[in-house]
């Protein structure tokens, strides 16, 4: 019995040990542990110091860009599942995208800003509302199937009828004018950049023979430089190069070559098997490894033999806006430009450690946004201004009430809201956190009296595509945009801004400094790329900024 | 005994017809438009109205649960993924397999080692190595699976690099998924041995085995054991259910494109046809895998076999 009770006493006494030693510090403990955490955190940033810069091929060794030979194989990790792989279901699901160019191919790219033929060989306006694209003669899908005038109209016709043809709005039609034409009619004239992006770039040309007599969703067939061989949904999409391409080699587009014989596709649930997957060489290319693990795989890192780290700013963007329905305290001017001129992109942006701050109201990766924007003294997203904020917030008619700040729950965008609810705080504005399931706060954002201040993660093609989504009162029905604005001088800078004789640096401008004056808009960060990717890559491609083209990549073959 | 399996399964319909009733309710009024997420961030007003329309989501809630029930009790239609553009059934029909390859086979090693266990524990009570497997047992029900699952992924894959870490293939990919699943089994079927043997440990009839000279394994497996199954059998019949109701957490750790990823990612997706008919599902294998029990029990107990023929003859 005594013994019994010394070996209770024995394992009460551990237990309360390893409480205190996991809660509690001293001082002086904690003094040593911060500066044990800098030097880690400065160690960290040393090893990731040149993992913004794109890799460049070894021009000493052998690379598949420099040879007829193919690099044999490539494993990449993705999070999330494809689901199916059928061609009318590819918008709305980014792993589809990662995907789906791989064996689908659209009419036309869309890259810079520009339509950038593929199946297409060009287009032509007949009139304002009918615009003929010619298509290649000599293209055939993979099971050998001639693609026709016909297949282009059956294509876009079965998105249209799927019901997945978003952003259709400038479509009304399609017919065959002759076995390599067509004719697209649009509801009204196109002036507007990026507006024929979806039905152009983003349809899926596919043989109507092949698709009425083959199952799509698991075993597609179609024009691109790679073919499906093997699919298991939810566990691996298995890619070869298709080496009967119907493109002549001299006209074949940079974003469409096969340089690796077959892709693997491996879908890995947990970020941390995605760490161990690439550490034991099972994948040789992942975007989903936690930020806290990047210097493992960095120079000096514990796996950074035979791999790398290339972080890239991505074309997303996240935005705070404040919610401007009548009668919301944030309706008011004088509180929304305290409360930008109370946050601090670059201290929100170090603590996600996967973001890249905003300087001004865009993303600085699209060609026409202008970096003159930064230096507009009246850009609030510049710099913390705490006095500026203060001076505001006194002109406000704020009393100290809870506002109420919602977000998709994403680990990322929950530690932005963290910062954000401390650095308002030292402003004297509080804010309660509602960090809601993503398909719960995509609802909950169309209702105004569900937020106060909102962040969204955006995205397009161009500066003004993304701007578009928050900022255009027609995208909701409601006549109002996303942040409950109904201005029509705001939307109509903004549609001259979209149309395509607008579009200039002096329009944008005008329009940012719009924004500006009335603190509607609040750009916060990017979202990073984290790519770790074998040494095996001389370079890597990416189609939109964020989606790998594996087959582009360069390879070395030593 | 036909006529208790047959009013049995009756009340499995009334159960699977209640269940599919609370599951339609608990999804139609779940916050969260379903055509918003599938249609993306990126879509306008109109084109998710008309995905909702093509949906079916615009009909009222009794328009919309008279359809399914209907599809699903009438024409045994379980209706097609949203998001996956398949049958439900077809997708279920593939997926099942494999939770079934990592739930039966983790339960087989249930069984064994959790009997055996149990069995030595028992009949060593007291001594050290009763509390060692006792101690091993509690070790194995407090460590969680998912950590469980890590902690081998970090052993055997990172540092030996003896098994792959995830995904499917051959045998190699399924004995960490299986393992874990077995561990928290072991441990709960190993304590609940060694408790009902120690509950017959000193009947009488186990006395007079004893005296009457049989030897000890006979002893054990001969006249103990058959007495102190029943509680075995009811615990086993939880864990079965349990074999594919609770595999979402082993198959997302260990990217196992199986039932239960399959109900999760449907879940986060918003893809209702999906979620109902899994839910379904769990609940006919449940309802099946009791009455299994209930049958066992007859069969290994003759009172309780006697029990349903007295019924018959008293109904006769």
């Amino acid at each position: 019995m005594k013994g019994k009770k010394i070996a209770a006493l024995l394992l009460c006494a551990t237990m309360t040990a390893s409480l205190v030693t996991g809660c509690g510090s001293s001082a002086g403990d904690q003094a040593v542990k911060t500066e044990a955490q800098d030097a880690a955190a400065e160690s960290e940033s040393a090893a990731l110091a040149d993992a913004d810069v794109a890799p460049t091929a070894d021009t000493s060794r052998k690379t598949t860009a420099e040879s007829d030979e193919r690099y044999d194989k490539i494993s990449i990790g993705m999070i999330s599942d494809p689901k199916d792989l059928a061609p009318t279901s590819m918008n709305g699901d980014n792993s589809k995208l990662f995907i789906y160019y791989n064996f689908y191919e659209p009419l036309f790219d869309f890259r810079n800003n520009e339509y950038i033929p593929i199946l297409a060989k060009g287009y032509t306006e007949v009139d304002d509302l009918h615009w003929d694209v010619e298509i290649y003669d000599y293209i055939y899908d993979t099971a050998g199937n001639h693609i026709t005038a016909d297949d282009v109209v059956f294509s876009l016709n079965l998105l249209v009828d799927s019901g997945n043809a978003f952003k259709f709005d400038s479509f009304k039609s399609v017919e065959k004018v002759d076995d390599y034409t067509v004719r697209f009619t649009w509801t009204a004239p196109i002036d507007s950049l990026g507006a024929l992006e979806w039905p152009w770039c983003r349809t899926c040309i596919v043989s109507q023979k092949a698709y009425e007599e083959g199952n799509f969703t698991d075993a597609p067939v179609a024009t691109g430089p790679y073919k499906v061989s093997e699919f298991v949904s939810g566990s691996r999409c298995v890619l070869e190069a298709n080496d009967d391409y119907w493109q002549k080699d001299e006209l074949r587009d940079p974003e469409h070559l096969a340089n690796v014989q077959t892709i693997e596709y491996n879908i890995i649930a947990e970020t941390s098997q995605h760490v161990i997957a690439l550490s034991t060489g099972q994948i040789q290319y992942s975007e989903y490894i936690p930020a806290e693990n990047l210097a493992d795989f960095a120079e000096g890192g514990q796996y950074a033999e035979g791999n790398d780290v290339y972080v890239t700013q991505g074309s997303g963007l996240y935005m705070l806006m404040c919610n401007n329905y009548e009668g919301k305290l944030t309706a008011d001017v004088n509180l929304r430009k305290a409360i930008y001129y109370a946050l601090d992109n670059e201290a929100i942006s170090a603590a996600t450690g996967n973001t890249v701050a905003a300087k001004a109201l865009g993303t600085s990766f699209f060609s026409d946004y202008y970096s003159s924007w930064e230096e507009n003294p009246d850009n609030y997203m510049a710099s913390c201004d705490l006095e500026k904020a203060k001076e505001y917030l006194s002109k406000s008619g704020y009393n100290g009430e809870t506002l109420t700040l919602l977000a998709p729950s994403d680990e990322t965008i929950k530690t932005m809201m963290t910062m954000i609810q401390a650095l308002l705080l030292q402003a004297g504005i509080n804010v309660e956190i509602v960090a809601e399931e993503a398909a719960l706060a995509q609802t909950d954002m169309l209702d105004y009296t569900k937020w106060d201040i909102l962040i969204s993660q955006i995205g397009g093609g161009s500066q003004v595509g993304e701007w578009n989504r928050p900022m255009n009162n027609t995208e909701f029905g409601t006549g109002y945009n996303m942040s409950f604005i109904a201005d029509d001088t705001l939307q109509e800078k903004l549609l001259n801004v979209k149309s395509l004789a607008g579009h200039t640096e002096e329009n944008e401008t005008d329009f940012v400094n719009y924004i500006l004056e009335n603190g509607y808009y609040y750009a916060l960060c990017s979202p990073a790329t984290n790519s770790v990717y074998s040494e095996d890559f001389a370079t890597l491609v990416y189609r939109e900024s964020e989606f790998l083209r594996a087959g582009s990549c360069d390879y070395y073959l030593d | 005994m036909g006529r208790y399996i047959l009013k049995r399964l009756l009340w499995m319909m009334v159960i699977v017809f209640g269940t599919a009733l609370v599951i339609f309710t608990i999804l139609y009024f779940t916050p969260g438009d379903p055509a918003v997420v599938i249609a993306g961030g990126n879509a306008k007003a109109e084109d998710v109205a008309n995905l909702r329309h093509l949906l079916g989501l615009d009909k009222s809630y009794f328009g919309q649960l008279r359809e399914f029930m209907y599809n699903t009790f009438i024409k045994f239609d379980l209706g097609t993924s949203w998001v996956y553009d398949k049958p439900v059934l077809h997708e279920l029909v593939i997926r099942l397999p494999r939770t079934l390859i990592i739930g039966l086979s983790a339960m087989a090693l249930n069984l064994t080692l959790g009997l055996l266990m149990g069995i030595f524990a028992a009949t060593h009570e007291g001594k050290w190595y009763d509390s060692l497997t006792m101690g091993i047992a509690m070790i194995f029900i407090s460590c969680p699976d998912f950590w469980v699952a890590l902690i081998m992924i970090l052993l055997f894959s990172s540092q030996l690099g003896w098994l792959p870490s995830y995904g499917i293939g051959g045998p190699q990919y399924y004995i960490m998924p299986i393992i874990c699943s077995a561990l928290g089994g072991i441990a709960v079927n190993a304590r609940q041995t060694r408790a009902s043997i120690l509950g017959v440990f000193r009947e009488d009839y186990i006395t007079t085995a004893r005296a009457k000279g049989q030897k000890e394994g006979r002893v054990i497996y001969g006249h103990m054991l058959p007495n102190a199954l029943m509680p075995i059998i009811t615990s086993i019949g939880n864990g079965f259910a349990r074999v594919v109701a609770g595999s979402a957490v082993i198959e997302s750790v260990f990217s196992i494109p199986g039932v239960g990823l399959y109900l999760l990612t449907a879940i986060n997706s918003r893809d209702y046809p999906v979620v109902r008919a899994c839910v379904l599902f769990f609940a006919v294998f449940t309802a099946l895998s009791m009455l299994l029990v209930d049958l066992v029990y007859a069969f290994v107990d003759p009172r309780i076999k006697a029990q349903y023929s007295n019924a018959r003859r008293r109904m006769k």
